[in-house]
């Protein structure tokens, strides 16, 4: 173990270590963990897996909302007043340690009787005693040991959503069946004609009856339970005049049962039983191999699991109390505390505001609000509590009327039509045509054999193959891109995405970092003593610039300071014998020449006589030009920002010529804009990562959401991305463009089968045994065949 | 059993097989459908729902300190602190 990290959470602890039992802490927070796990017998935790843990960051009353009994009780799935159950999400589940730890919080506290995590949904569903400890107590300990749970407006109503398992019941049923009709139908694959003597044949001929008719029981389920999807896509597709790939399927499914049963019936033959149950097992294995769902991540996400649950009014007469956000009306008195969200739009009635929009508008830097501005839902108050009278009520605030648009209605992947849905049409139709100059041969040459002929076309051609290609190629390739950290909502975003033909991106947060801002130095140089003052004067202030620029500077000798101010809002003071320097804005440091800048600046003056000025440049994502440069060689680009024109020239002259830049765009300007592309006849992908995006990716072909942190919110999307891939963007493109064309070998392949298949049919000898081998057989080489070549593929990409 | 009295008169030999016959596969698929019905009840119950964290758990051994009387004290005192900072 590295010696400078810290015990607990395996952050560096600098150079002034908290030493404890012998270990090192970062901060007195992973030092409070550690105790309350060494007191309680819960070191285990750390055996598991070192440096587990996360700093604890509690804020005061930020959960003083829990003592409302209305919202706990909305927040809880079971309550009867001597039992609670609550099911929380909590991001920092990551591994054994988590699990056990939470699982043993009734060591932690008697009251709470058991505790249950969800891994792969990051949640622990905690059953407790309320008489001894309430909801906030168990929430406030859960945040003391590091595991802070996510509570969001989105929570507020949210009991127990039902899960729809029909599909694996559906699989299960077609499994049980094909495993007994195939059981069933051996006797008969080796009843061989010709031997009609000896003691087999007669054997065969007192049961078959008996086997055939169980065969049928099996089969049953399997048509109408099983398979009820493809018969139902496929009679809404007729109805609507679409020739999908599963109106051949179902096709395929009724003929082989109806021909199968009228065999038994008139004793002709055994029947497709086998093949029949096989086939629709097959295709739900394929269908539920698709449905790769990445439980921890949601692709639903309105502002509602941005916003709070609760947020504190002061009521007429002065007092604080909880309110649900729903619960505010127009004129409410509302107390914003540090850090906390502003709920609804409002004015700004006291204290200093220094509101961080990046996440609602895409502006980059904090913005500052006196009395009587007005504020905007959605924006993070950073420094001290404001109060506010609330204008509107949630959802009829500027951020959150976007959802009012239709784009959040209706979804765009219903009406895509897939490669495998258009190959369906032609198919269908070459089959059909197939079928009908094949019965019409036999009904002049044999006419005995032409039904037989007719319906045996029809089930060796069922697509079987075909529908498996698809989700096989694309729910490989969802696993390998999710192991890649790019999760796809579903395999369709990738066969959208292999469409794409304009790109266009948001700035902030998406192409830029939000942690680090790179500044530069214009003005006079500072002589070693101003250089070793200003870093001094800076270490004493916590403001977000003097950190940020405090890290850039080189290291100099700590000195104290003779005098120190801050004044909040404009800038800070420091002396040192007989020198003083003001860092700042620029009316502080009585700057009253040189040109006004967009970006932000920190001014600095030392001894009165100004000196120079930092500015802040947007800093942007390792690879994002390079990237900017390969895309546009096959795409069109754009950058939509809702941010001022500071960085305008600069990216002008890092982004490939001609690459259009609009900036202050609203939420709606970007929708609009995204449409307006694609009445064009544009295929478009949108990368964003804020709220104000959300309409523009909701409208765009592609919607990807680029996240910090993909465990905290995104706004609804096809796909999110962990923004340390950004610089591979293009190469998950091109993969999925190799994708598409993995289906296509693979249509070909299944294609091949098709063509021996209908060489026994149309002479008329096929016989079950050649149906039941041939069908397993082209499904099975052509899962091979895709899981492979998306396996190579994805060995490729970085 | 149910019979075929005709087969049981002509071949007098083979009845018993085919009594095994009929019960071995009344017994196939009653097991067969026990072990749906036990696999459909317990998808309903979620069992098949979080597929990894059972994994975890499983390795866990009981690796908890026993509580002494000296440290309970402790841990009340420990937490009362910590409640309040």
């Amino acid at each position: 173990m590295n010696t400078n990290e810290c015990y607990h959470c395996g952050d560096d602890c600098g150079t002034s270590p908290i030493y404890h039992d012998e270990k090192h802490f970062c901060c007195n927070g992973c030092k409070t963990v550690y105790e309350i796990f060494s007191n309680n017998g819960l070191l285990y935790y750390y055996d598991l897996q070192s440096n587990a843990g996360a700093t604890p960051k509690t804020v005061e009353g930020k959960y003083d909302f829990l003592d409302s009994t209305a919202i706990v009780e909305k927040l809880t799935e079971f309550n009867d007043g001597n039992l609670q159950v609550v099911n929380l999400y909590i991001p920092h589940i990551h591994c054994s340690s988590c699990i056990w730890v939470l699982e043993n919080l009734n060591k932690l506290n008697p009251s709470i009787s058991s505790s249950l995590v969800d891994f792969p949904k990051k949640t622990v569903r905690i059953l407790y005693k309320p008489e001894s400890v309430s909801l906030k107590n168990l929430i406030t300990l859960l945040a003391r040991i590091g595991y802070e749970p996510y509570i969001s407006l989105d929570d507020f109503d949210n009991k127990k959503k039902p899960v729809n398992r029909s599909l694996i019941y559906k699989l299960g049923v077609a499994g049980f069946a094909f495993g007994n009709v195939m059981f069933l139908s051996f006797p008969e694959y080796f009843d061989l004609p010709g031997i009609k003597t000896g003691a087999s044949d007669y054997w065969l001929e007192q049961y078959k009856e008996l086997f055939r008719w169980l065969m049928f029981a099996f089969s049953v389920p399997v048509v109408y339970y099983s398979g009820q999807d493809y018969l139902i896509s496929a009679y809404k597709g007729l109805r609507s005049r679409i020739l999908n790939i599963d109106v051949p399927i179902a096709i395929g499914i009724l003929v082989l049962f109806i021909r199968s049963t009228l065999e038994i019936i008139f004793d002709w033959g055994s029947g497709f039983f086998d093949s029949l149950t096989g086939l629709v097992f097959f295709l739900l294995l394929g269908k539920f191999f698709q449905q790769k769902t990445y439980s921890f991540l949601s692709f639903e996400r309105d502002y509602k699991s941005y916003f709070p649950i609760a947020v504190t009014r002061i009521s007429p007469n002065g007092k604080e109390e909880v309110a649900q956000v729903y619960d505010i009306k127009q004129g409410d008195r509302l107390l914003i505390r540090n850090q906390e969200l502003i709920p609804v739009d409002g004015i700004l009635i006291n204290g200093n505001a220094r509101i961080d929009y990046s996440f609602v508008t895409g502006e980059s830097e904090p913005v500052y609000k006196v009395s009587g501005d007005k504020i905007f839902a959605g924006g993070k108050q950073l420094t001290g509590a404001i109060e506010m009278d609330a204008l509107k009520s949630v959802s009829q605030s500027y951020l959150t009327q976007l959802w009012g648009n239709t784009v959040f209605q209706n979804n765009p992947s219903d009406t895509f039509q897939t490669l495998t849905d258009s190959i369906g049409k032609r198919f269908t139709v070459s089959v059909l045509a197939i079928a009908f100059v094949a019965t019409v041969f036999w009904l002049f040459y044999d006419s005995a054999k032409a039904l037989n002929v007719f319906t045996a076309v029809l089930i060796i051609a069922c697509p079987c193959a075909i529908a498996l290609a698809s989700p096989f190629t694309l729910g490989n390739m969802l696993r390998i891109f999710g192991r890649r950290k790019f999760y796809l909502k579903d395999t369709r975003a990738i066969e959208r995405l292999a469409q794409v033909d304009t790109a266009i991106f948001d700035k902030t947060g998406t192409i830029t970092t939000v942690q680090k801002s790179a500044a530069s130095y214009e003005g006079m140089p500072l002589t070693p003593a101003e250089e070793s003052l200003l870093k001094n004067t800076l270490r004493a202030s916590n403001h977000p610039l003097s950190r940020t620029l405090y890290d850039m500077l080189s290291e100099q000798n700590i000195i104290t300071l003779d005098e120190y101010e801050e004044h909040l809002g404009k800038g800070i003071k420091g002396s040192k014998d007989n020198s003083h320097i003001k860092i700042g804005s620029a009316d502080f440091v009585e700057n009253h020449q040189g040109s006004k800048t967009l970006n932000t600046s920190v001014h600095i003056s030392s001894n009165d006589a100004y000196k120079g000025k930092y500015v802040f440049h947007n800093q942007y994502r390792e690879g994002v030009f390079e990237l900017f440069k390969t895309m546009s060689e096959t795409l069109g680009l754009a950058i939509l920002s809702g941010d001022n024109e500071g960085e305008k020239s600069r990216l002008e002259k890092l982004l490939p010529k001609l690459t259009p830049l609009f900036f202050n765009q609203t939420p709606e300007n970007k929708l609009e804009f995204i449409k307006s592309l694609q009445d064009q006849g544009k295929k478009v992908l949108m990368v964003g990562d804020g709220l104000n995006d959300a309409g523009a990716l909701a409208q765009s072909d592609v919607g990807i959401a680029i996240s910090e942190n993909v465990n905290v919110f995104s706004p609804a999307c096809d796909g999110i991305m962990d923004a340390s891939k950004f610089q591979q963007l293009y190469q998950y493109i091109v993969a999925s463009k190799k994708a598409m064309k993995i289906i296509k070998m693979s249509f070909i392949l299944s294609l091949l089968y098709n063509v021996v298949g209908l060489y026994f049919a149309v002479t008329g000898q096929l016989q079950p045994v050649i149906a039941a081998i041939l069908m397993p057989l082209s499904s099975i080489s052509v899962v091979v065949f895709a899981t492979l070549m998306t396996n190579l593929l994805g060995r490729k990409l970085q | 059993m149910q019979n075929n009295g005709k087969v049981v008169l002509h071949i007098n030999f083979r009845s018993g097989a085919m009594n095994v016959i009929y019960m071995l596969l009344a017994i196939s698929i009653i097991v067969a459908i026990i072990f749906f019905t036990a696999f459909i009840v317990s998808v309903k119950n979620g069992q098949y729902d979080d597929a990894y964290t059972p994994s975890v758990r499983m390795l866990f051994e009981d690796e908890l300190v026993k509580d002494d009387s000296s440290k309970k004290e402790n841990k009340q005192n420990q937490l009362n602190k910590s409640q309040k900072v």
